[in-house]
């Protein structure tokens, strides 16, 4: 029998309000086992640990139990105790009397008092046979793949390369820029959107540690955390990216036009182009949807002009595999489309557009150079109504969530089209303005007041084209109580934010977890925002909620600073409490096999018997194998079926 | 749409009057690499008083009749002879011979291998259409599918880019009458190599109607050559054996 | 698809045909990729459909017929640079 020494923590009054902790330390002490039992009113304190550290050695305890609050909160700290104090850590056992005891029976001290005994005795059971184990290591892939090429991206590859670790940027778009590259001035300082992005672009093709994979997309990924293996699935461009020297002398001659991506579909580009001028990498690509053809190559125009011979019409998809030990996912966001809503007309009238488009209107590098102009006539619009929330916000037939940033580029969207039209008029429809953020609120201010713009408190209810052909927006205005009808020559939706598309093709491929909309859940809401609940996978972006640049920013280093962490460390230490197969029970029936969700099952051949083994690194102890295994065969460590046994008898009696 | 008269097309002037219409049959697959042919000349702007045309005999041998520059249509198998001696009395002279498979590979067979030893600059441009069409539509040493049967030729049908890999072109490339304009970058490349160079094109033959026993139309033939051909630049020559069975592999295999 | 006019351009074709040359071998119809071509149901002088144009807006100048045709029947030639202003989707 071992000597087990028991601690029950008051946690100030949150136990012993409800626990008669004396009693319960009157008690235990009497239990099999049991060679110490004392309470006391911090025990996480710092003299409360050294009451246990002088304890264990003078008692020469060989195993702990702590009663306290929940395992997920301190069994660290007594486990690190333990391990300090000589005594293996997995000996040190959480009975948790608090969440599940205390907190629950406020009312019923007695009741309570007799239940936190049980628990306790139950532990005591289970420490009675917990075996010493060693954590299992394995070596680390100090390279890191990031996914999805937009700011959080981007930032995140620079502060891994920084940090002196290699980096695999994979982008599925011909460049990497996401949506920053779109935008025009930026909130609330309205700095020029591409003039801070385009530097961070060239430090990212120039990094001697960050290899760019654009025209890409995760394919298939294996392996566990540290030891990841990706594959990825390079699309032929066309174009030999290092022969070609942007002449740009194929567009000139190139016969197709399609919509333009970057433009929002507001201009065209040809089916041989480069997507914006600063593109990283810097090279053409060719459209296969719209060229007219490979097999004949109908036109081949493009090749005929080129001189440094850079186009192959040949080119095939590439497969790269490569190994790596932790995994940033930056997919970003796009936006829901105004074709969802039928009052605002499906998207139908081409003087309604979503914010995107606006931002290209009012991009230098837009179709009109800057310039506001009505897609439908190339007029400038007099007065323009912006809407809010469309899509967000809306439990009943869109998305219950607040799309955050809208508020702030539609202010921003209405004091610039003020900048460019002065003799304009801008009329905001809103729910109500959520500006939380540093300037943010001063910002919403300037453009009320000084620039002069119209907020109507009220969401539109319809927009529609009357007999004239002029747009009309109809709205209610929440503070007057009383219904609105603008005629307007050109509207602005703020369409929803909602995770790229393909993200959900992506995630599940990944297997991380992710909420009902498809945004990337974070481990802790609160206290592990940049990381997935599955070890080795780092969120930064849109990918995870919406968000803007600076926070988006924020969350890349953050994530950024988890993957060096991770690669600062010699090896990986993977929980012992795994799977553990008896060779001379297991029959080789192989039922464990397909079972195991993590794929750590297998069978092999060994003595001329099939044995079915543990690949230790890839089991997460889930059960599912031990459950099912007919011979009794797997047991988990420190949950072996009779240790389970006897906590059940101790529970009972 | 501009209905034109004869002798209007861009490069009628490369053609002998009287030319047409060719003899070759209704989508006969010759005309397209004369086409082809006649394009990338202009393309290139190669001076034409320094290019020869040198044919044989069968329908391929109608190539040096039609082409207003230098041409000799020679009897049957001396294509390459004839060839052969033009270049070495004019060596600052594109020489480039249009052959079929009796030309080429059967009784002709030794001077393209002579010539290959030799190393004498050529272009060699072999239409293959998988049969001898004057002589009755006769098996060929190529061809890969015998018509009436829906079986393989007991015989294997040749390795054409291999023998000339063997022989030692310089240039082997393979395509289809479909691929024209993979076919005149061939062309052009060939056209500056210093050695050797062949070109197979396999072309559509409305006489050559091989699984079916029906003869169809040529255009159901470049539906064939549409779904039935892949392109691998520089698979080693061994593999490009034509069968019944396996997609046809085009590319460009020998390049030096 | 409307757009706003950034100056793009892109050529239209025109096409020529000698009808009496044609054999009706269907090479340029079939392949033509903006699909301007149609067999006409009248015969040529030789007896066989030659083609016609059925969308002449399409044509994109590639010259893809032209290198196709084995009997140097049709061609096409630049007719108009046309600013982009729109695209069919
Ligand atoms: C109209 C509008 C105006 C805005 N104005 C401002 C502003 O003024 N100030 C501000 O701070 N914020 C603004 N924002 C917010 C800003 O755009 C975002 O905060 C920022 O772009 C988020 O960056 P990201 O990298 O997370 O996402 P993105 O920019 O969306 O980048 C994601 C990248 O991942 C790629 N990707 C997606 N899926 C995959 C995949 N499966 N495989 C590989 N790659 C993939 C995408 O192609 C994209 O390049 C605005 C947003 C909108 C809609
Ligand atoms: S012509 Fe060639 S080199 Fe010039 S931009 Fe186009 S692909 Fe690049
Ligand atoms: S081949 Fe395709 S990409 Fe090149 S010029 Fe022609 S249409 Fe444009
Ligand atoms: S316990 Fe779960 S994770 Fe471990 S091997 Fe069994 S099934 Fe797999
Ligand atoms: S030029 Fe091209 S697009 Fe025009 S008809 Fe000929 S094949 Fe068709
Ligand atoms: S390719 Fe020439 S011969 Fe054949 S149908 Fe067209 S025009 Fe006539």
């Amino acid at each position: 029998m071992k000597r087990i020494g028991v601690f029950v923590c008051w946690c100030g009054s949150n136990i012993a309000e409800t626990v008669d902790v004396k009693k319960v330390v009157e008690v235990i002490k009497k239990y099999p086992g049991v060679a110490h039992a004392e309470d006391y009113i911090f025990v996480c304190s710092n003299p409360g640990q050294k009451l246990v550290q002088e304890t264990i050695k003078e008692k020469r305890l060989d195993s702990l139990v702590i009663a306290c609050c929940s395992p997920t909160l301190h069994e660290t700290t007594f486990r690190d105790l333990s391990r300090l104090t000589g005594l293996n850590p997995y000996q040190c056992e959480i009975a948790n009397i608090r969440e599940q005891c205390s907190w629950v029976h406020k009312d019923n001290k007695e009741e309570a008092t007799r239940k936190a005994i049980k628990i306790i005795r139950t532990i005591v059971e289970k420490a009675n046979q917990n075996e010493s184990l060693e954590p299992i290591s394995t070596p680390v892939t100090r390279q890191a793949l990031v996914i999805g090429g937009g700011i959080a991206g981007i930032q995140a590859s620079l502060d891994i390369a920084n940090a002196g670790y290699e980096v695999l940027l994979v982008e599925r778009n011909p460049s990497i820029g996401g949506h920053m590259i779109q935008l025009s001035e930026t909130f609330p300082t309205l700095d020029c959107s591409q003039c801070i992005l385009t530097p961070k672009m060239v430090e990212v093709s120039r990094h001697p540690k960050i290899r760019v994979l654009a025209y890409s997309e995760v394919q298939e990924i294996s392996g566990y955390v540290g030891n990841f293996n990706v594959k990825i699935l390079k699309k032929p461009r066309y174009v030999i990216e290092d022969k070609c020297n942007l002449c740009g002398k194929c567009v000139d001659v190139c016969p197709v036009a399609a919509p333009s991506e970057f433009d929002n579909n507001l201009a065209a580009r040809k089916a041989i182009y480069l997507p914006f001028p600063q593109a990283i990498p810097a090279t053409y690509t060719i459209d296969i949807e719209h060229c007219p053809g490979f097999l004949p190559i109908a036109c081949g125009k493009c090749a005929d002009v080129c001189e440094p011979q850079a186009i192959d019409f040949d080119m095939r998809p590439e497969i790269i595999e490569e190994k790596v030990g932790a995994i940033v996912v930056a997919t970003g966001y796009d936006l829901y489309s105004p074709k969802n809503i039928g009052e605002y007309g499906n998207g139908k009238y081409e003087d309604v557009m979503d914010g995107m488009q606006f931002e290209r209107l009012l991009s230098a590098t837009g179709p009109t150079g800057g310039e506001v102009r009505r897609l439908s006539d190339n007029k400038v619009p007099k007065r323009v109504v912006f809407v809010s929330c469309v899509g967000s916000r809306d439990t009943e037939h869109h998305l219950p969530y607040c799309s955050k940033i809208c508020c702030m580029y539609m202010a921003k969207h209405a004091m610039l089209y003020k900048h460019k039209v002065p003799d304009g008029e801008a009329i905001v429809f809103y729910i109500d303005t959520r500006a939380g953020g540093k300037g943010y609120e001063e910002f919403v201010t300037r453009t009320q007041e000084e620039d002069k713009v119209i907020y109507i408190r009220g969401k539109a209810s319809k927009i529609f084209k009357n007999g004239n052909g002029k747009l009309i927006v109809w709205g209610a205005d929440t503070l007057l109580g009383k219904q609105v009808e603008v005629e307007c020559d050109m509207v602005v939706l703020s369409m929803a934010m909602v995770p790229s598309n393909g993200a959900k093709d992506l995630i599940s491929k990944l297997k991380i977890p992710s909420d009902a909309y498809g945004f990337v859940n974070e481990a802790h809401p609160k206290l592990r925002p940049v990381e997935s609940i599955s070890a080795g996978f780092y969120l930064a972006g849109c990918t995870q909620a919406p968000k803007d640049i600076p926070e988006t920013v924020a969350q890349a280093s953050g994530a950024a600073s988890k993957v060096t962490d991770l690669f600062a460390e010699e090896e990986l230490k993977h929980e012992p409490i795994v799977a553990a197969v008896d060779e001379d029970l297991c029959s080789g029936c192989g039922i464990c096999v397909p079972l195991c969700p993590y794929d750590a099952r297998e069978l092999e051949i060994k003595d001329e018997k099939r044995i079915a083994k543990v690949n230790e690194i890839l089991c997460e102890g889930c059960g599912s194998c031990i459950s099912a295994c007919p011979s009794a065969a797997v047991q988990q460590r420190n949950f072996k079926d009779n240790q389970i046994f006897k906590m059940v008898d101790a529970i009972l009696s | 749409m501009i209905e034109n008269i004869e002798g209007t097309h861009p490069i009628d002037s490369l053609l002998r009057e009287g030319s047409i219409p060719f003899v070759w049959c209704p989508g006969c697959g010759i005309g397209t690499v004369v086409n082809t042919f006649v394009e990338t000349l202009e393309k290139v702007k190669i001076d034409l008083g320094k290019v020869c045309v040198s044919s044989g005999i069968g329908c391929t041998g109608k190539v040096a009749d039609y082409l207003k520059i230098n041409c000799c249509n020679e009897s049957h198998d001396n294509a390459i002879k004839c060839a052969v001696k033009f270049k070495l009395e004019n060596p600052e002279t594109k020489v480039v011979v249009f052959l079929n498979d009796a030309d080429f590979i059967a009784s002709g067979a030794d001077d393209f291998i002579e010539a290959g030893k030799k190393g004498v600059e050529l272009l060699v441009i072999y239409i293959n259409n998988f049969i001898y069409i004057i002589s009755e539509c006769k098996v060929t040493p190529t061809t890969p599918f015998v018509r009436t049967l829906d079986d393989e030729n007991l015989e294997l049908p040749f390795n054409i880019p291999h023998l000339a890999k063997l022989c030692g072109a310089r240039y082997v490339a393979r395509w289809t009458t479909l691929h024209v304009r993979r076919l005149m970058y061939s062309i052009t490349d060939a056209l500056e190599n210093p050695g050797l160079a062949v070109i197979e094109v396999i072309s559509p033959c409305l006489m050559y109607y091989a699984t079916d026993g029906k003869i169809g139309e040529t255009i159901d033939r470049m539906r064939f050559f549409h779904n039935n051909t892949v392109i691998k630049h520089g698979e080693p020559t061994e593999n490009l054996d034509i069968r019944l069975q396996d997609k046809i592999i085009m590319g460009r295999f020998v390049d030096k | 698809m409307k757009f706003f006019n950034n100056g793009m351009k892109t050529p239209c074709g025109e096409i020529h045909i000698v009808k009496d040359r044609c054999k009706g071998c269907g090479f340029c119809v079939t392949y033509c990729p903006m699909d301007v071509l149609e067999l006409s149901d009248e015969f040529n002088t030789k007896g066989y459909h030659f083609p016609e144009v059925k969308n002449p807006e399409n044509c994109i100048n590639c010259g893809l017929c032209e290198m196709l045709c084995p009997d140097f029947a049709i061609w096409s030639t630049l007719k108009e640079e046309k600013e982009v202003i729109e695209v069919l989707t």
